[in-house]
């Protein structure tokens, strides 16, 4: 079986890096088992999907079946739980400090009765904004909940005056602003964090691990055999090396997005043309870390800057924060990311069910990343392989 | 005390011998609080791009155009004519939604109906989405507030008993620890203290690597007791960090003006069993790791998995119950907690008794585990 092997050209140079993945205990880690966990890992943290029932407390301070309704109202909203209800300010404001409640709602006194006589009493809500995605929902729910009571409470009172109901509807509100999300129809922030973060983990593990298969031929000075058995093209050596890592990983591109859409994420756009984003994003970073390594000729320098250029990514890629809103030098870094480009090209073809031809721009930059360092690579790394100097450099 | 000196000695040797490690321990502590708050720096999203698509052509319809336009979140780009084009400059991603006002919206008004506007927001941004429909909202709000107390007014109410027909109840809501909504406030922080933990993770798993992978060249003949070995590589560790909590907590604060509501004293002695911990566990688990960089690749993703089990970002009560109690193993947990505890809300030391008694649980279990592994190593020879 073994003769049978070629012993120089690209298959050579391929069962070469085959059998190395399958002698490095790390290889096998960050390639086959570090991936599937992290997928896990985030499928499993966002499995409650939506967020519900946030702990918030309540002061009732007027013990009126208005304020007991309110309080009903409140722990019935989605994003809502009234945790319990507290007997002074202190005890709120010890609730939120611990953590045991985003939100501390007050009932003022004679609230009921100056409702009545129209001196619009103020019911005081405190946030924690510490905990900023909580704080927005509860706002947000407790509004909703104010607002339906009094448009309740107004449409009755003026029915009660002899008014038409659709009318007294109109009076409520003259203008009424119908908030449409056409491109995310589900508005799931869940969505959103777990198509994004899990290409972010995946480009780490493409980065780190092409950084190792090109840097350990120079480390362990093993770089001439490597060369060797590619015939003595650089070309060959650098592509066949690489074919097994790019499968592997467009393998896990693969399942990543047929799992994120099987948790719900919608699915609008072009499929195949996503395909070939995410392989395109896998090839990027693969080119980035060979140029990486042809730069330094040093393995773990060439490690360290590949992990603050990947760790610092989640940042920069305008999913936390929206690119828009960042300054224009936050933005260019942003923009030196393919992870940026390829999640412009996956919200597009996935959330807003954009034509292909939109997501064009960004397709088109992860092929400049791939051909602008990747030539750059092709150019230099030849260079680093025959030369002694920059062998078993740590 | 001789056998602490040496492995001391032993271990700040291997540090400072290596342009690696020292990066790790040095560079990043400097280099990441300089560049991770970059994109954070405006803090709040401001004018955000929007097109409005006009059908009413009024003078209230344009009062309302100029009063979105007027709020801070939002800005009013492009005003087209037809929906489908407002349409296209949003699949190129010029805009960030549509506000459609139809073309009845003055006579409905003034018929004393309800005249709908329609929104499209933008859902697969979050906090461009929330900002767009807040604004809109509350600016569509205002004018239809004005049209109401004037219908009341003329209806023969005063000013006063208009206002509170109106809105018989007003909610007044107030965010706590960070009023502005400053996003750079909310997230770095945090982050600071998770990079506390990553590099310590990193590092010395890196320490550990390299001997492992090439000799250990500093390593004294003379074997020392496991407790000695491992309590004199954590005070190699602890007062190199304690210089980076000041550094960070102490001085970067200062020059981001972000929330100081703890003294430095007050965080020092509540992140002391957190280094410890940090480090002992780092120690326990450096001998996993064979090459030099195997603990860069191991442990590089997951820094997020651990930012998002903190519980700050995504809330406590919708992560899975078994994930949220693995998650209370790791330092940085009850760590990041008991910080922004201690330094955003002002809380009484008292409050976070709960995550410094944690941390010193942890503390303890993995200086235990740590000089386990010390003896072992010592059998090994």
């Amino acid at each position: 079986m073994k003769s049978s092997l070629p012993r120089t050209g690209f298959l050579a140079v391929m069962f070469r890096e085959i059998g190395r993945i399958a002698r490095n205990r790390l290889l096998i880690m960050v390639l086959f088992i570090l991936p599937p966990l992290a997928f896990l890992f985030i499928a499993w943290f966002f499995s409650e999907g939506v967020l519900r029932n946030l702990p918030m407390v309540v002061l009732d301070q007027d013990h009126s079946a208005l304020s007991r309704e309110i309080t009903r109202a409140m722990d019935a909203s989605p994003g809502i739980r009234i945790d319990h209800v507290v007997n002074h300010v202190e005890e709120g404001r010890e609730a939120l400090l611990s953590g045991e409640a985003y939100g501390f709602l007050i009932l003022p006194k004679n609230m009921e009765k100056d409702i009545w006589q129209g001196l619009a009493p103020r019911t005081i809500l405190y946030v924690n904004n510490t905990y900023m995605i909580s704080a927005s929902m509860i706002m947000k729910d407790a509004t909703m909940v104010m607002q339906s009571l009094s448009a309740d409470r107004q449409i009755r009172q003026q029915m009660f005056h002899g008014a038409m109901s659709e009318a007294a509807m109109a009076q409520a509100s003259p203008i009424r602003v119908d908030v449409h999300v056409p491109f995310n129809p589900y508005a799931n922030y869940f969505y959103f964090l777990a198509a994004t973060l899990l290409p972010t983990l995946l480009h780490m593990f493409v980065i780190t691990s092409a950084i190792y298969a090109f840097g350990s031929e120079l480390a362990h000075s093993t770089a001439s055999q490597w060369l060797k058995t590619a015939g003595g093209r650089p070309w060959i050596a650098i592509t066949a090396k690489m074919a097994p890592y790019t499968l592997v990983f467009c393998l896990w591109g693969l399942l990543m997005n047929a799992s994120l859409f099987r948790i719900g994420v919608p699915m609008e756009g072009n499929a195949p043309f996503i395909r070939m984003g995410t392989s395109s994003m896998i090839l990027a970073y693969q080119c980035i870390a060979l140029f990486l390594v042809a730069l330094c000729a040093n393995l773990r320098l060439a490690l360290n800057l590949a992990a603050f250029y990947a760790s610092t990514a989640f940042a920069f890629v305008g999913v936390t924060f929206p690119a828009m809103g960042m300054p224009t030098i936050a933005r260019i870094w942003g923009d030196l990311l393919p992870l940026t480009h390829y999640l412009r090209l996956f919200v597009d073809q996935t959330l807003r069910g954009a034509p292909v031809e939109a997501s064009m721009d960004a397709f088109g930059c992860l092929w400049l990343f791939i051909l602008l360092a990747g030539g750059t690579g092709f150019f230099l790394m030849p260079r680093r392989m025959i030369d002694p100097d920059c062998w078993g450099r740590t | 005390m001789k056998n602490f000196m040496k492995e001391w000695k032993a271990e700040a040797l291997r540090i400072i011998k290596d342009p690696g490690v020292l990066l790790l321990f040095f560079g990043v502590q400097i280099i990441y609080p300089l560049v991770y708050p970059l994109p954070y720096r405006n803090d709040v999203l401001r004018d955000i791009p929007i097109a409005v698509v006009d059908q009413d052509r009024t003078a209230l319809s344009r009062q309302l155009v100029r009063m979105v336009d007027a709020t801070e979140a939002v800005t009013t780009a492009h005003i087209f004519s037809s929906f489908e084009e407002a349409r296209n400059a949003f699949m190129q991603r010029k805009i960030s939604g549509i506000l459609l006002i139809p073309k009845d919206f003055n006579l409905k008004i003034h018929q004393g109906r309800t005249s709908p506007l329609a929104l499209y927001c933008d859902g697969s941004y979050f906090l461009a989405y929330r900002e767009v429909a807040m604004a809109v909202q509350k600016a569509a709000g205002t004018l239809s507030a004005g049209i109401e107390v004037r219908r009341l007014t003329a209806g023969g109410m005063t000013q006063t008993q208009a206002m509170a027909a109106r809105d018989p109840q007003p909610l007044l809501t107030y965010f706590l620890f960070n009023p502005a909504g400053g996003y750079s406030a909310y997230i770095v922080p945090a982050v600071l203290v998770l990079i506390l933990h990553q590099t310590l993770l990193i590092g010395i798993g890196m320490v550990g690597g390299t001997q492992k992978e090439f000799g250990d060249t500093t390593s004294q003949t003379q074997k020392s007791s496991a407790i000695s070995r491992t309590l004199g590589r954590i005070f190699v560790y602890l007062p190199l960090y304690g210089l980076h909590i000041i550094w960070f907590f102490g001085i970067l604060f200062r020059i981001y003006r972000y929330p100081q509501r703890a003294d430095l004293g007050e965080l020092f002695f509540f992140l002391l069993p957190f280094l410890i911990a940090t480090i002992c566990l780092a120690l326990s688990l450096r001998h996993l790791f064979k090459e030099r960089v195997s603990a860069m690749m191991a442990l590089l993703f997951t820094s997020i998995p651990i930012l998002f089990l903190s519980g700050f970002s995504w809330p406590v009560e919708a992560i899975p119950e078994p994930l949220y109690s693995l998650a209370q193993c790791l330092p940085a947990t009850p760590g990041i907690a008991g910080f922004l505890k201690l330094n955003h809300m002002g809380a009484d030391f008292s409050t976070v008794a709960p995550e410094f008694f944690q941390l010193w649980g942890q503390a303890l279990a993995y200086f235990i585990l740590a000089c386990l592994i010390a003896k072992q190593e010592n059998q090994q020879g």
